[in-house]
């Protein structure tokens, strides 16, 4: 493309430049005018104190005092809180202290350190929830940008106190000034839960009833985090929980969970045991770290929450499967007591009515290029299309390797007997030590049971092996038991049972054939509903790419023949009491032959 | 000092980067004051060189200030420290995204023209006022294109209105209020309207020189962000009335939607070839029968998108949870996929990534690292059509009676203008009945309508703060901010980002002052939000 800028003489082209002198030097012979320059202006925080900034000299003497000079002297990386005197009077009044030199070593030790976080953390790196570094106390800090009324915004630290000067960079760290002392709340979620007003009876009476309350309380050694979810009355009610009488409502929760539960229907303290076990997590998770994953296991034995972010909102427990759909309940973020940080962890309050549910095995027939990048395409499904992806393109499917590896997204042009993909789609992936040597692939939502994992391919290569690997976080991987070959042929002289009891199945719905395959890799155990992942390494082979079409986990009770599926994505049953089983007519493509067995 | 003779010469810099040197030489290659200025070429160059400065470094800054702090793009693989803090609302004066000095270049490169060019008659014979008012007028129009980037993300700034050309000039100057900076980029623009060529003698000269097209949709824009709603219109419609753009027209099959034989409705597909035309025309070869002014790109002077936008680099790519399904809605029937807006994926955005900057075709391949041509366009006769149509709204809003309902048919008329020849997707929120329209919805709709038509073309973060700064942020228009909030920072930024807005001055809704612009000119105050 040609434009007319460029047929102009050069030597006017330079007029560019002239003026971003202009503004950023003006003269040059003033700018060195009115500058101090040092050799190294780098002063530490203590120094920083005294020299530029004696609003905050009270908290060096305390600092002094409790035997902290050194550290804020020494090259380091740290992060201080710092009250103005002002804040640290205010808090002497209330607390009816002269100067908080009247506090023995030991507390002012503890105060100096709750103010202090060992690593460099600029305003920019806040989130809206706790640092992500421990303060020196090992109790972590909250943050979050607050505006009320007609006032500025301004960081609130910890829930008390407003940041009054910012990121102020010194040799060994950054100081923050704030304007009130910061205290760590002394008590734990145990305590708090106790001292929760009174629309949150019935939770209380719950969790002191199953013991809860005390297992909360008395767990105070560091390093031991709980998260407890919160059911208000109001929380209960939206599930026709009442709450005005509390027993009223303990024996509502306690159908609810024998309808949930079957297994411990004769159990009243085994269910409200889960119950409660199932509000709580063994981590230190605030609402924004609740809303980067997509799980928590729950105390109570193989439980998790799920959450999902929507829009300004967190969902926990929402649930869909090709048969149910499970609404979930919001996070109540405005609520005083989410986000509320105790001695021992942190409370989060929710607006709905959640309980430990058991959800059967139920079979996923996933399309693995049904990608969420993938569906965005203008080639989804788009015949004789293709897009490649590089590996971090696509945010569920993570893979790498050497020489440069990447995956092709294809949608064949035509049917025909060796391209019966599903959609037509499939990926192209080449698997083999020298290229692609690892996938690691997030399965679609599973539900607690036993599967039997079947990949669906079309075979290529020859003698490129590979291994599978399920993982779910928190619980053992389990490496699955075959080895898979991608150029094994699909032996259709076979019947369909000596071919299942060899670990293969036609899984195309219209006409069998020896490079349209299905093999079983074997058995998993999901211990949880969730989103889990598979992993795959390849063993060996140097040979070409082979043809990716589908993942189906069926339950190792169910039928693992049936369905199969035509190239729509319809689901095809053999029709019972029908000895000629399926109808052909009724498999797309319709105008096509049906070959293979079409009963069993 | 006085001496000095210089200045006015550009490759100086180029040639002699330490200051001492710059001082002390004359310039052996470089041209002087003196010697330059004699006759018009050497005018039409300088002019030229204004465009050039464009290029070099403003269109960049365009892109990012009006997309970062918005919610179609977000942080690709490769993050960029720098632009991932805006997009999470961590915005300082150090960040180099807020250095606005390229921009002053331009402004200077015009002030130089507009100093000098008037002179060069008394020795040029052959350069007519006529002349010299045409180059004058594509000056002030340039000019007044960067101080309206300039108010409306910094608010107050330093106006300039002078040649730096000398030494001992007062380079400090303090801002100025943006509304007065407004006022008098309306008042230059009047009179680029009547002094600028109406076309030049190539298309390629017509799209991407000023013409009065171009200072009038640029009127247009300042009027519509002054709220003088009737003087928008009416510039608009000087533009609409000229016969001398048009929407790229696209084929379009009916596809009946059926049940049982039934039919319910019926869906348009466009036809794909049109399609292709439309990306390709706009976005390939530019110069398009839709573009009023644009800045080109050659295969020797590439635009900067390679370094952010290049899917191998990775660095931004489109918020596809917002983009793809919210921003462009899915098609009402899933059975009917085809009938989708063509503006959509194929064209905005395909996959992650920004497609318009990035491919060669709706379905092609992805450019190379030195094929990065596309034309960045600053203004398209769907701007002028929907600038129109949302002061039409605003005029039926702030009006009262029957009449209300005419102004709010005109806007939809107006936007769907737009709609069809992209073959926009009949949402209910589309769904206007003639005679009982509410106006905040048409306004919602218009705001929409242009994050589509103007995905990633540096508007969306303009258009919100328009919104939402409107009748000085009555009713619930800051929601307009808060949603966009919502929309594009992180979880975990999400809460803080929204306290930020609600900051009760505004402020924190403008950028930072760069902070060596801070350190160098003590006359320039920092944006009160920012001087902690």
């Amino acid at each position: 493309m040609k434009t007319i800028y460029k047929k102009i003489s050069n030597g006017i082209l330079a007029l560019t430049t002239v003026v971003t002198a202009v503004f950023s030097f003006s003269s040059c012979t003033d700018y060195l005018e009115g500058k101090t320059f040092l050799t190294s202006d780098d002063v530490m925080i203590d120094e920083y104190i005294e020299q530029k900034d004696p609003s905050m000299s009270e908290f060096l003497r305390v600092a002094d005092k409790a035997g902290f000079r050194g550290m804020l002297h020494a090259y380091g990386t740290n992060t201080c809180f710092i009250p103005s005197n002002d804040a640290i009077e205010v808090y002497c009044q209330r607390q009816g202290l002269d100067s908080l030199e009247e506090l023995s070593v030991e507390e002012l030790e503890s105060f100096v350190k709750f103010h202090i976080v060992r690593d460099t953390i600029k305003t920019a790196e806040f989130v809206d929830g706790r640092l992500s570094t421990a303060t020196m106390l090992g109790k972590y800090l909250t943050t979050k940008t607050v505006q009320e009324g007609s006032s500025d915004p301004v960081i609130r630290v910890n829930r008390q106190a407003n940041i009054i000067d910012e990121d102020i960079r010194a040799a060994n760290g950054i100081i923050h000034k704030i304007d009130y002392v910061l205290t760590p709340n002394p008590y734990t979620v145990g305590e708090m839960i106790e001292m929760l007003p009174e629309n949150y009876s019935l939770f209380k009476m719950i969790m002191e009833e199953s013991g809860m309350v005390d297992t909360l309380t008395n767990n105070k050694e560091s390093g031991k985090w709980y998260t407890v979810f919160l059911q208000s009355n109001e929380s209960f009610e939206t599930a026709g929980i009442p709450t005005s009488d509390l027993q009223v409502g303990r024996d509502s929760i306690l159908a609810k969970m024998k309808v949930a539960q079957p297994d411990y229907a004769d159990d009243d303290a085994k269910l409200l045991d889960l119950f409660s076990r199932y509000h709580i997590v063994n981590r230190l998770a605030y609402v924004t770290d609740l809303s980067l994953t997509s799980s928590e296991l729950s105390i109570a034995t193989n439980q998790v929450l799920t959450f999902k972010t929507n829009k300004d909102s967190l969902l926990v427990n929402e649930y869909q499967s090709l048969t149910k759909f499970e609404k979930g309940v919001n996070v109540n973020k405005a609520s005083d007591w989410t986000d509320y940080s105790c001695y021992n962890g942190v409370m989060i309050d929710l607006e709905g009515y959640i309980q430990p549910v058991k959800r059967g095995a139920e079979a996923v027939y996933w399309e693995l290029t049904d990608q969420p990048e993938i569906k965005k395409l203008k080639e989804y499904r788009k015949a004789g299309s293709w897009v490649t992806f590089q590996p971090g393109e696509l945010s569920e499917l993570s893979f790498g390797g050497k020489n440069n590896p990447t995956i092709t997204y294809v949608v064949a042009s035509a049917w025909d007997v060796k391209t019966q993909y599903v959609h037509g789609d499939y990926f192209e992936i080449p698997m083999r030590p020298t290229l692609l040597q690892w996938m690691e692939i997030k399965t679609p939502v599973l539900t607690e049971g036993v599967y039997n994992v079947w990949i669906c391919w079309r075979r290529g290569g020859d003698n490129n092996k590979f291994k599978t690997t399920f993982k779910q976080d928190g619980k053992e991987d389990q490496v699955l038991p075959n080895v898979f070959d991608l150029g094994e042929y699909f032996n259709t002289s076979n019947t369909p049972e000596v071919n299942l009891n060899n670990g293969m199945k036609q899984y195309n719905a219209k006409s069998k054939n020896s490079v349209v395959c299905s093999r079983n890799c074997g058995a998993i155990k999901v211990e949880y509903t969730g989103r889990h992942t598979l992993r795959i390494d390849a063993l060996s082979g140097k040979s070409q790419a082979a043809w990716w079409d589908m993942i189906q986990f069926i339950p190792v009770d169910e039928n693992q023949l049936w369905p199969r599926f035509d190239n729509l994505g319809t689901a095809i049953y053999p029709m019972e009491n029908d000895s000629a089983g399926v109808n052909c007519a009724t498999i797309s493509p319709y105008d096509q032959p049906c070959v293979g067995d079409l009963s069993n | 000092m006085k001496n000095l003779k210089i200045l006015f010469s550009f490759l100086v810099l180029l040639l002699f980067g330490s200051c001492s040197d710059w001082l002390n030489l004359e310039p052996e290659d470089g041209v002087t004051v003196d010697e330059f200025w004699k006759t018009k070429e050497q005018v039409n160059s300088a002019v030229i060189g204004c465009y050039c400065s464009i290029q070099a470094g403003p269109v960049e800054k365009m892109f990012l200030w009006g997309e970062l702090r918005a919610d179609m793009v977000e942080n690709g693989a490769y993050i960029s420290s720098s632009y991932s803090n805006i997009i999470d609302g961590e915005i300082s004066p150090e960040n180099k995204v807020v250095n606005w000095s390229s921009l002053y270049t331009v402004i200077n490169n015009c002030n130089i023209v507009l100093k000098y060019a008037p002179g060069v008659r008394d020795v040029d014979g052959t350069f007519t006022e006529k002349q010299l008012k045409a180059y004058e007028a594509e000056a002030l129009t340039v000019r007044a294109m960067m101080y309206f980037y300039l108010v409306r993300s910094f608010k107050d700034v330093p106006l300039s209105l002078e040649a730096y050309t000398s030494d001992d000039q007062d380079l400090y100057l303090p801002k100025t209020s943006g509304d007065v900076i407004l006022d008098t980029l309306v008042r230059d623009l009047k009179i680029a309207v009547q002094n600028a060529p109406v076309s030049y003698s190539t298309t390629a000269s017509s799209k991407s020189r000023i013409t009065a097209w171009t200072a009038r949709a640029l009127l247009a824009d300042i009027y519509l962000w002054q709220e003088k709603y009737a003087e928008c219109a009416q510039t608009c419609q000087e533009i609409i009335g000229s016969g001398r753009f048009s929407m790229i027209p696209v084929e379009k099959t009916l596809l009946e939607v059926t049940d049982g034989g039934v039919v319910l409705d019926t869906v348009t597909v466009a036809n794909e070839s049109d399609a292709d035309q439309m990306f390709i025309n706009s976005y390939v070869n530019g110069n398009s029968v839709e573009s009023i002014f644009e800045i080109p790109f050659t295969t020797a002077e590439n635009n900067p998108f390679y370094s952010m936008l290049a899917p191998t680099i990775n660095v931004l790519r489109p918020k596809l949870d917002v983009v793809d399904g919210t921003i462009f809605p899915d098609p009402v029937y899933s059975y009917a996929s085809e009938a989708t807006d063509i503006r959509g994926s194929g064209c905005s955005y395909r996959a992650n990534v920004c497609w318009k900057y990035v491919g060669t075709s709706r379905t092609g391949a992805v450019r190379t690292a030195t094929e990065y041509t596309t034309p960045w366009i600053v203004y398209k006769y769907s701007d002028v059509l929907l600038m129109k149509a949302e002061a039409m709204n605003q005029i039926g809003l702030h009006t009262s009676g029957e009449i209300v309902q005419d102004y709010y048919q005109q806007a939809i008329d107006l936007m769907d203008e737009v709609r069809t020849a992209r073959n926009a997707v009949a949402t209910p929120d589309y769904d206007f009945v003639a005679g009982d329209v509410d106006g905040k919805s048409l306004e919602k709709a218009i705001l929409e309508e242009r994050a589509r038509e103007f995905a990633y073309e540096g508007k969306r973060w303009y258009d919100v703060l328009r919104y939402a700064k409107r009748d000085d942020y009555a009713g619930s228009n800051l929601q307009y901010l808060i949603n966009l909030a919502i929309s594009s920072a992180s979880p975990q930024k999400q809460q803080s980002l929204i306290a930020k807005y609600k900051d009760p001055k505004h402020n924190s809704h403008y950028w930072p002052i760069y902070t060596s612009e801070i350190e160098t000119n003590k006359n320039l105050e920092q944006n009160e939000f920012y001087a902690k």
